[in-house]
Order: C-alpha cells, then structure tokens, then sequence
C-alpha cells in the first residue's frame, strides 16, 4: 500500500515535471518522452483532428483528484496538465491505446473510466446484455401463452352490443373505481351478470 | 441541556417504535381494532416525538449552543443564519435525523388517511412502517446520534458546515427533495409487504398503493433534477450528470418505480402482473436502503463524500435483514395473490407496459450493477478499478432510445387485441411527426446518428403524447353524429391523472432531447486572460475588466470581472463574475462558475484559476438547450401532481363513460 502510494507520488512529481515544459514549448519537437512508450504507432496530428482525439482520450481518462469526473471535463489543474499530456502525446504520433496504456502503467488500472473488457471486467460489459436476453425470453414466452387467453377472451366478448365495441375502438380509458374488480375468481359471477343484462 | 433534551426525545420515538411495531402486527395477526388503533396512536407519539427532536436541533444551531456534538461539528458563528439552519443535513448525523422526521411524518400521514378495508391490511402496512422507523430511530438515538454531549472544554466556535453546501441556494432544496422521495418509498413497500402478508390485493389497495407510488417518484424526479442543477451550477465542469454512484443510488428506485407504476396499470385494467408490481415496489424500497447504504459508507468514490461514516455497517445490516424479510415473505405469500393468466398481445398497450417493464429493469441493473463493479472487482481481483461515465453513457443511451420509442408507440397502441389493420392505422399516423423531428434535428446543423434518431422517436412520442392528452376533449362530441366536432378543454381538465401522465410523458421528451442536443452541440474554449484581453466563444467575445477580492465573514472570493460582448457589433450584454471561493476549513479552493442562460442557450464561464502577476484562467463553455432540461423534469414532476388529484366526475352521468377517461395510459 506505501510503496503504492509512493509510486503514485513520484509518477505524479514526474507528471508535473514533465508537463510543465510541455505548457510552454508545446508544438517544439525537441520535448523528453518517456521511454516507457516505446515507438508511436499512428502519424503525427494536428489541427481539429487532434483537437477531437484529445478530448475523445482525455474523456476516458479518469482525473485523479477529482470525485469520478474525467480529465476532459475537469476544471482542475491537475486534470488541465493531464490533458496537455494526452494532446502532445497523440501529437507525437501516439495512439489513443497507447495513451491510455501509458496512464495506466503510472497511475493503475483505476485511471480508466471505462473497464477494459477483459478477464474478469467482462461480467460488467457482458451481464447487462445477459440480463436483457433473459428478459427478452420471458416477455416472449409470456406473451405466447398469452395466445390462448386471448382467443378465449376474443370468443366471450364476441357477443357484446355494438357500442361496447366502439367504446373500445376509441380507447379511451375507464375509471377503475367503475369497473369491476378483475379478480379472476369472479369472473364466473361476471359472465351470469352479462347474460341477464343481454337484451 | 439540549443534547439531553434532544437524546430523550429521539428515544421516546424509539420506545414509540418499539412498541408499535409488534403491537400493530399482533393486531393484522388477531384482527384487532383496539390494537390498531393504539399502534397508530403510538405512530403519531413517534412524529411528534421526531418533530420536537428536529425542532431542539434546529433550535441548538441557531443558538450556536456548541455542546450538542452535532452543533460542535457543523456550526459555526460566522455562518449565515439561512445556512445555519440548512446544516442541519449538511453532515451524516444530521441527515439522519432528518430522514427519520420524514419518515415519521409519512408514517403519519399514512395514518391519517388510510382507507383500508380490512383490519390485517392496515395493521401490517403499519407495523412495517413502525419497524423501519424503529431501525431509524436507533440509528439517531446510537451510531448516528447527533444528540451526543461535546466532551469539555466546550469550543467558542465552531468550523462551519461543509463549503460545497454552502455555495449554493440549490442545496437548501436539493437534499430535503430527494429525500422526501427516498424516505416516502417505504409506504408503498409496507402496503405492499401488507398485501403479501395479507394474501390479498384488492383494486383499491392497489390504488393506494399506486398513490403512494407517485409521492416519491415526484419528489425523486424533482430531487434528481435539482441536483444535476446544483452540481452544473456549482462544481464549475459544465456537466449535471457524471454517473457518480451517488447520483446512481438516486436514480436506481426511480427506474424501478417507475416500472411499478406501470405495470399496476395492467394490472388495474386487466388484473395482470399482480406479484409483478409487488416485486417492483418491494426491490425500490430495497435499492433506496442500498443507495443510503453507498452514500453514508464511503465504499464508492463519490462527491457524496461529506456524508461517509461508520454507520455503513449498521445499514447493510439493516439492508441485509430486509432483503431477507422480503424474500422469504415473497416465497411463502406470493401464490396467494392470484393474477388474471397473462393476456398481452406484443402490439397493444399490455404488451409495450412489458417491453417498458423490461428495459427499465433492464436499466436498473446496468445501473447498479456499474455502480457495484469496482466494490466486486476490488473484491474479486484486489485492484481498483473505475465505472464512470463512459461505460454508462455507452449502455444507457440505447437503453433509454427504447423507453423513448416506447413512450412514443405504447400509448398509441389500444389496450384490448383488436384487428391488425387497427393496430396498423395507429401506428402509422404518427409516422409524419417522426419525419419532422428528424428534418428539425437536421437543421440544427450537425447531423449526428444518435441525434437523428432522437428527433424521430420524439418526434413521433410528441405526437402520441398530445394525441392521447387532448383525447377525451375530442371523444365526447360528434364523432357518433359524424360532424367536424368542438374540443372540450373541460372534459381533458376532468380527468387530470389522464392529463397528468401525458405531462409527465412530455416532460420526458423534453428532457430527452434537451439532453441529446446539449451534449451534441457543446463547444469549449479556455484562455489565460491579463486585465483587458478578450476570449472568444461562439457569438460572445470575453473581456476581462479585473479580479477583485471580496471578504465575507465565512468566505474569501476572488472574482473575475467579465464583460460577456456580442462578437459582432460589440453591444455589451451582461457582467459575469466567476469565481474561487476560499473557506478557511479548506485547503483548495471552490470555483463558483457564473452562467448566463437563455432559452437557447447557457454560457458558462469558471474561474480555474489566478496567477501572481494577475492574470486569470478561464474557462468558457456553451451549451445549448440546457435550461429545458430543468424544465422538462419539473414537467415531469408537475404532471406527477397532476395524477395526485382526484378525477372529477362529469356533473351528469348521461355523457357516459366515455369521458370518463382516467388513470393516465401512460405515467
């Protein structure tokens, strides 16, 4: 846990370190990168794409300081250098995974806003989708036993006036308070009372 | 003195409690009246012992009596008298005691208005109300005692509640809102813990219980929406909503509610889904205790922060035994409810009640489960790792284009079966709405997908909403005798819960698409500004005039004084004044952004921060859209008002039921 906290502090000392320069001699080439990552992977960018990718990478990049919000939306100064970071690393020619895999190796895994989907992080991209399916299978088991109900109630209702049915076409809603209780154990008493009351 | 006087309060509620619970379920057990009836008398011993308990604290803090612990901890001379009183939810012990106020003033209410028709259905509802007001009352009166004696000497002063609270009007409203909604969860649980016990649910009940519904999912509504408010207008990111597991929490029993209230309507019209809505309303009532749970216990990185302490234990504990209590409740009782078989066709009302049933739940456990994932992967793996906004903007925004698309197609579905062609008509006519959202959605400029499809399914919602809105206006006259018919307004105002729920539907679009476009069409800028420079942002051009330091006495402001000018022309529009407010119990200080907001448009500006030679950062960002946000939640929760009131019966009955169009398709 100390030498964690540690490693953080020195990651962040050399975060500031490094940044500081990177404020003002932001476009000049001759800036130190560290040697953790390695040969960039994409071309170097500028201009409005680089602009967009900053944000698109800073907005996965958690602010350390802050209370779950990310670099990108983060008004803080510390979240501003982090930011400054991404922009002149993606400028350099790095990807945004590179990026992130950079800010990982200082900060940890916690500095990803979004889970990597792998190993165990997959239960939270993967349950929410399980869940839905499942669901999706009882609503559709449901509404095919419904079938039968419904043929039944079709063939009972058959027999109603015309102007029940047309009450019904409009859809407008009854007052519950109105309307019998539809508990099923009366629907017996329910279907004697339509009889008598049949003109 | 006070603290004694508050402690022996806070108990007498406790002994209330304690005797009441068990007394009003012997009472549902024997179906006995007498019994009842001293339970409820025991219950409103409890509110007023809660209200003179809450009064006593307020009185200690304005009277900066520093020898009550809670006094010690959160006041301070130098604090506004308004504020003063505020504090009083501004630190955990508090809040508590807030929330157990709340709690006995529902329980009450209950009370007072309970309309039951069997004994063994009060009594229980009763005694679950006074069981959970027994745990609370044990929290204030132990782990949570805001009452305590502050150990000798005695302090002169005292360090002021927490700076983030103090910055804002919002936060005297927010958290009393929000917990109006959480605490007046527990009535429908209780009713619906009193059905299962019971084994019945008849149609009043369920009315009751649907009443009892709308109070907290309004006041959730309005809870959330205030502080999304309060966050944009306070913490200086530009943003209202983060995915903070507190904010989560919040929203968690409002999706549940939500489907709750949806599905007693199938079960009202057609005495379907019967266990269902029970399930629905005991699992809201559970995440509020687990989101109480998150926020007091600090196992989340939260904002929410001010509020962590030691009692999350004693909560989970508590949450632990409901659960179980629930479950095993559920397992012996729910046969009894019988429900009609299940009769939903997918293309009518029933069946989009199922489809909106499924992807609020479905929501739900995204929600919590993104929310629980660094607890379990901690757990789990050992390593920290984060949920934030990116995971849950990705999964929720589909999710919630199928609850738009849902509240566009549901209620413009009939209820019963009825011929395809029929279904097809209804479908179909609204489709040109959908075409003009999209065209609308179009112009704006920047044609992204999402925001595309925003325009169509609230497009085509819109349409239905009104339709179904204005619909009893229209149905009463004329179409039997086939002329072009007036409207009655009289007959939509006489059925304000049909009125109501298409409130609340509008208000959702609303808010949905003020979203969607705010978030689309944000641009940025930030500049380091000596006195006399300018910034440009979209239309305006910035000039910073001067930063000047202001001294209250529990705060030192630096503002920056900035002209907002149109860009062209150069008319001077308004004076904004951002700036970083430094409370002496704070290290860094706390931007207070200013805001310029318009019905189109907010500019936003923040202070991030002063340099020595006198130069200032500043951040500048336009958003637009963002007050119908606002709007649309307080829509959402007028239109919950709305459902509230009794339908008016027609003056003659010989209009027939036709007007008589009630119970909101929707809400």
């Amino acid at each position: 846990m100390a030498t964690r906290g540690v490693g953080l502090g020195l990651a962040l000392l050399a975060l500031l370190l490094t940044s500081a320069p990177a404020l003002v001699a932001q476009d000049s080439a001759a800036v130190e990168l560290d040697p953790r990552l390695g040969v960039p992977d994409d071309a170097p960018l500028s201009g409005p794409a680089l602009e967009a990718l900053t944000q698109e990478i800073s907005s996965l990049i958690r602010c350390p300081v802050c209370q779950g919000l990310s670099v990108a939306d983060s008004p803080t100064t510390s979240a501003v250098a982090m930011q400054d970071e991404v922009r002149r690393l993606l400028a350099a020619g790095y990807s945004g995974d590179q990026v992130l895999v950079y800010f990982e190796t200082s900060y940890g895994e916690f500095i990803r806003l979004e889970p990597k989907a792998q190993g165990f992080n997959l239960v939270v991209w993967i349950a929410p989708f399980a869940f839905l399916l499942i669901g999706a299978a009882l609503v559709a088991m449901r509404v095919r036993s419904s079938r039968a109900q419904l043929a039944d109630n079709a063939s009972r209702s058959a027999p109603r006036s015309a102007s029940q049915s047309q009450e019904e076409s409009q859809d407008v809603d009854h007052d519950p308070h109105n309307e019998p209780e539809r508990d099923p154990s009366l629907e017996a008493y329910r279907q004697r009372v339509r009889e008598e009351v049949k003109p | 003195m006070m603290s004694l006087l508050g402690q022996s309060l806070v108990l007498v509620g406790l002994a209330a409690c304690a005797v009441g619970a068990p007394l009003a379920f012997t009472a549902g057990a024997r179906r006995s009246q007498v019994g009842v009836t001293a339970a409820r008398w025991l219950a409103h011993l409890f509110s007023v012992a809660m209200v003179l308990a809450t009064a006593t604290m307020i009185v200690a803090l304005v009277r900066h009596d520093f020898s009550v612990s809670y006094v010690a901890e959160v006041g301070s001379l130098a604090t506004p008298l308004v504020i003063t009183i505020v504090s009083l939810w501004s630190s955990l012990a508090g809040s508590i005691l807030l929330w157990g106020l709340i709690l006995a003033l529902f329980t009450t209410i209950y009370c007072l208005t309970d309309r039951a028709s069997q004994i063994d259905e009060s009594a229980y509802t009763l005694g679950t109300l006074l069981s959970v007001g027994l745990f609370f009352s044990f929290l204030i009166a132990g782990p949570a005692n805001p009452f305590g004696t502050t150990p000798s000497p005695i302090p002169l002063d005292g360090p002021g509640p927490n700076p983030l609270l103090q910055n804002h009007a919002l936060m005297i409203i927010h958290p009393p809102t929000l917990y109006l909604g959480y605490v007046g969860m527990v009535v429908p649980f209780a009713i619906a813990l009193a059905a299962l016990l019971a084994g019945r649910m008849p149609a009043k009940r369920l009315q009751t219980m649907r009443t009892w519904l709308l109070v907290p999912v309004g006041f959730l509504s309005l809870g959330i929406m205030l502080g999304g408010w309060w966050s944009y207008e306070v913490l200086g990111w530009g943003g209202y909503w983060a995915w903070d597991p507190v904010e989560n929490a919040s929203l968690l029993p409002w999706l549940t509610a939500v489907a709750a209230l949806h599905s007693a309507m199938a079960q009202q019209r057609r005495g379907t889904l019967k266990a269902w809505t029970i399930i629905l309303v005991l699992v809201s009532f559970l995440l509020t205790i687990l989101g109480t749970f998150l926020t007091r216990s600090g196992v989340v990185n939260s904002v929410h922060a001010f509020s962590q302490s030691s009692i999350g234990p004693t909560i989970l504990t508590f949450f632990g035994i409901c659960l179980v209590a629930v479950v095993v409740i559920l397992a012996l009782r729910v046969d009894r409810l019988q429900s009609a078989p299940a009769s939903e066709a997918l293309t009518s009302r029933a069946g989009a009640i199922l489809l909106n049933n499924l992807v609020l739940v479905a929501f739900t456990f995204t929600v919590l489960i993104g929310t629980l994932f660094p607890i379990i992967a901690e757990a789990v793996r050992g390593v920290k790792v984060s949920v934030g906004e990116p995971y849950f903007n990705r999964m929720a925004i589909p999710l919630g284009f199928g609850l738009l698309f849902l509240l566009g197609v549901g209620p413009a579905l009939p209820w019963g079966t009825s011929d395809s062609r029929q279904v097809r008509k209804a479908l179909l006519t609204p489709l040109p709405a959908a075409l003009v959202g999209m065209v609308l959605m179009a112009w704006l400029g920047k044609p992204s997908g999402s925001l595309l499809l925003t325009g169509a399914l609230g497009g085509y919602a819109l349409w239905v909403t009104f339709d179904q809105a204005l619909r009893p206006g229209r149905a009463g006259r004329g179409k039997r005798s086939g002329t072009r018919q007036g409207f009655s307004l009289l007959a939509v105002m006489r059925s304000p819960r049909r009125l109501g729920a298409y409130v609340v539907h509008f208000g959702f679009i609303m808010t949905f698409i003020a979203i969607a476009v705010s978030s689309t069409f944000q641009t940025d800028a930030e500049a380091t500004l000596q006195a006399g420079d300018t910034m440009e942002i979209g239309e305006y051009q910035l000039r910073f005039e001067a930063l000047r330091v202001v001294e209250e006495p529990h705060l030192t402001a630096q503002r920056a004084r900035m002209v907002v000018l149109r860009r062209e022309g150069g008319k001077e529009l308004a004076i904004l004044e951002p700036a970083l407010n430094v409370y002496p119990s704070q290290r860094e200080p706390l931007a207070a952004p200013a805001v310029r907001s318009s019905p189109t448009h907010d500019l936003y500006l923040t202070l991030m921060n002063t340099g020595l030679d006198g130069t200032v950062g500043i951040r500048a960002i336009l958003t637009p859209a963002v007050i119908w946000i606002w709007i649309g939640v307080l829509m959402m929760s007028l239109g919950t008002v709305l459902c509230l009131m009794p339908n008016r019966r027609p003056s003659t009955t010989l209009e027939g039921p036709v007007e008589q169009a009630t119970e909101g398709g929707a809400a």
